[in-house]
């Protein structure tokens, strides 16, 4: 600060005396903050004020008054910039995130029902087919198409890999001491989730959900900002990519592939976690909203 | 008195006029703020101290006020900048809340 | 160091006694331990949603309402077409349209039967031989972020099990298919949708030029998409029940 007697940075110059030297350094330097609030120019003036003769302190004159008519506006712009934008601001974000959960919770919500619906019409529906030949070798077709097309629960043996971001305390390595910690790195990126679920595929999976969202073939996991989405939904870590498969297969592929190998990297390097368990039997539910608005089948009408 | 009535004149043009700050200058504003009632503080409490005197005070105020700006925009420039400005808060606050004693002290004896 | 009279104070402190600094005293830090446990519990509901940007916020805002709708859509098909099951006059001839029409839908997720519609052609060239699994996998996320709902690479049917794996360099296998540049992808969906997730910054056209191959989309009004793929027997995963009742 500026003070202009001979100190720098609130620290006397050539001028400590012994017991100070005692002292840690952030002691004395706060201990002089703390001691001299009022600047010492104010001193120094009445001082010299003092020794010329003239009244102890001068009547605030038209330099103060117009000092302070600019701080007055100062500070009303000041306030005005902050009620016009941060009262919108917090009110937004909060009642963004606010909606955000909400919504959630409401799709949530919509798509066990949605499911519940699902398995009714089935039900109606087989019911009404199985009365005749043609209707049940229909509804048996159907069956195996939705199995392809993962729009209903599937159950079986299989293997989870679960990963977490690093641990807050953890420094990635490779990294100085002083310079802000490669945050981004040591997140699990949605890049991470495709390549994990990527691999499970190329190890034979038959089904993968990741966090409990099935994944079909209009499924994108995606990030915003920080937050990783699956099919339109924000989740949370640790994520927990779950697929079905003959689990003595999969494992030994899946760790031994591209995928595991960088999961090692990256918990080598950025202390990312992992785990891969397979699983005597893991129930994924059916992907949910599938409704193609642009696809038609060829030969179809509109 | 004048310093009263100019304090209230500047504020009362602030909120009538409302003027936009330009987007380069909005990150300076609260530390301006900041640094504006350091000074108006130690005014005060060398108006109870029976030492005031209006030179200083513009100096102080209008130094203040530049040397935080600068700081703040140094350690932009180098990347330390939400640091630089959280530290020149700090200091900055210490001061008033040790003048905002002094003053509390001439006015309450407490 | 603790004097004895300090300790003494002290445990005159901890006493429990009745006078009115004591009462003071522990009102006060009762509220400061509600304020405490107030700010503990919004701190940790909010970690994930905390970090994001507003406009981010605002996109899965966006994303969630748009996911609402479409379920909102899908329950009211399934609630009208249950009620003509249970009631209708002519139930079979109900039960099998809606058959030919779910098989039809499945068929095209599942890439049994060609798809038809708008959409676009996605050509990656690739002269240096830079483009590896991650980039096509990467450009498939996209696609389907952006409502592509039949893709096919080439002669290769874009299903969610679709898998990319690196081959020799310049070869990429997808689907246990080596695939060579330049990658022809077709993707039905909605065309200006599609076409601008491709080029916005940062987007897939950018990776790949930035790793020396290129990328050009072209808008389509209606093609198809007519690889196919044949359905592959499951031997793990079984139906399982929905939960509560019903079959599969």
């Amino acid at each position: 600060m500026l003070c202009d007697d001979g100190r720098v940075g609130g620290v006397a110059r050539g001028s400590e005396p012994d017991t100070a030297r005692g002292r840690s350094w952030s002691t004395s330097l706060l201990d002089t903050i703390t001691a001299e609030g009022l600047d010492p120019a104010y001193r120094v003036a009445a001082d010299r004020r003092s020794v010329g003769g003239r009244s102890g302190h001068r009547r605030s004159g038209a330099a103060a008054g117009a000092a302070l008519a600019v701080i007055g506006l100062l500070f009303a712009t000041a306030a005005a910039q902050v009620r016009a934008s941060a009262p919108a601001e917090a009110r937004t974000r909060a009642a963004l995130v606010d909606r955000i959960e909400r919504r959630t919770a409401e799709t949530d919500a919509l798509q066990s029902r949605v499911a519940g619906l699902r398995a009714e019409v089935a039900r109606a529906r087989d019911q009404v087919l199985a009365l005749t030949a043609m209707g049940a070798q229909a509804a048996e077709n159907l069956q195996r198409l939705e199995q392809a097309a993962a729009v209903t629960p599937v159950e079986g043996p299989g293997v989870t890999v679960t990963v977490d971001d690093a641990p807050a305390d953890e420094q990635p390595l490779g990294t100085e001491p002083g310079t802000p910690p490669a945050a981004e790195l040591s997140r699990i990126l949605d890049v991470d989730l495709q390549k994990i679920v990527n691999a499970l595929w190329a190890a034979g999976a038959e089904a993968v959900a990741v966090d409990g969202q099935r994944l079909s073939a209009l499924t994108a996991i995606r990030s915003a900002g920080e937050a990783i989405l699956v099919d339109y939904r924000p989740i949370s870590p640790p994520y927990t990519v779950s697929a079905v498969a003959d689990p003595a297969l999969l494992e030994p592929r899946f760790v031994d592939g591209p995928a595991g190998r960088e999961l090692r990297t990256l918990a080598e390097v950025y202390g990312i976690r992992y785990d891969v368990t397979p699983v005597e039997r893991i129930r994924l539910p059916g992907a949910s909203g599938v409704t193609l608005r642009f696809a038609r089948v060829v030969g179809a009408g509109s | 008195m004048i310093a009263v009535l100019g304090l209230v004149a500047g504020i009362v043009l602030g909120l009538v006029v409302q003027p936009t700050v330009p987007q380069w200058l909005q990150p300076y504003l609260p530390i301006a703020v900041v640094a504006a009632l350091d000074a108006v503080f130690g005014g005060l409490r060398a108006m109870l101290d029976g030492i005031f005197d209006d030179k200083v005070f513009v100096v102080s105020f209008v130094a203040n006020v530049i040397v935080a700006a600068l700081v703040v925009f140094l350690g932009d420039q180098l990347g330390v900048g939400a640091q630089l400005s959280t530290g020149v808060v700090v200091v900055l606050g210490i001061r008033i809340f040790s003048n905002a004693a002094a003053i509390r002290r001439h006015l309450f004896d407490a | 160091m603790n004097g004895p009279s300090a300790r003494f104070r002290l445990r005159a402190a901890l006493r429990p006694r009745l006078t009115r600094d004591q009462l003071v005293v522990g009102l006060l830090l009762a509220v400061l331990g509600f304020g405490l446990a107030l700010q503990v519990r919004s701190n940790r509901s909010e970690e994930v949603l905390a970090g994001a940007r507003q406009s981010d916020l605002v996109g899965i805002l966006d994303d969630l309402t748009d996911r609402a709708d479409r379920l909102e859509a899908e329950a009211r098909e399934l609630e009208a077409t249950r009620d003509r099951l249970a009631s209708g006059s002519d139930r079979t001839r109900t039960a099998l349209t809606e058959i030919r029409r779910r098989a039809e839908t499945l068929g095209i997720l599942a890439g049994t039967v060609p798809a038809r519609g708008p959409g676009i052609e996605l050509t990656v060239s690739d002269p240096r031989g830079t483009v590896r699994a991650a980039a096509l996998l990467d450009a498939v996320q996209e696609l389907r972020d952006a409502g592509g709902e039949a893709i096919q690479i080439g002669p290769v049917r874009v299903v969610a099990s679709t898998s990319f794996v690196d081959g020799d360099p310049g070869v990429v296998v997808v689907d246990g298919q080596r695939l060579e540049p330049p990658y022809r992808f077709r993707v039905i969906g909605e065309p200006s949708t599609l076409a601008a997730a491709m080029e916005i910054p940062g987007g897939v056209l950018e990776a790949l030029r930035r790793d020396g191959a290129d990328g050009t989309v072209v808008e389509r009004i209606q093609f198809t998409v007519d690889a196919l793929r044949p359905l592959t027997p499951r031997q793990y995963a079984r139906p399982a029940s929905e939960g509560q009742a019903g079959s599969g």
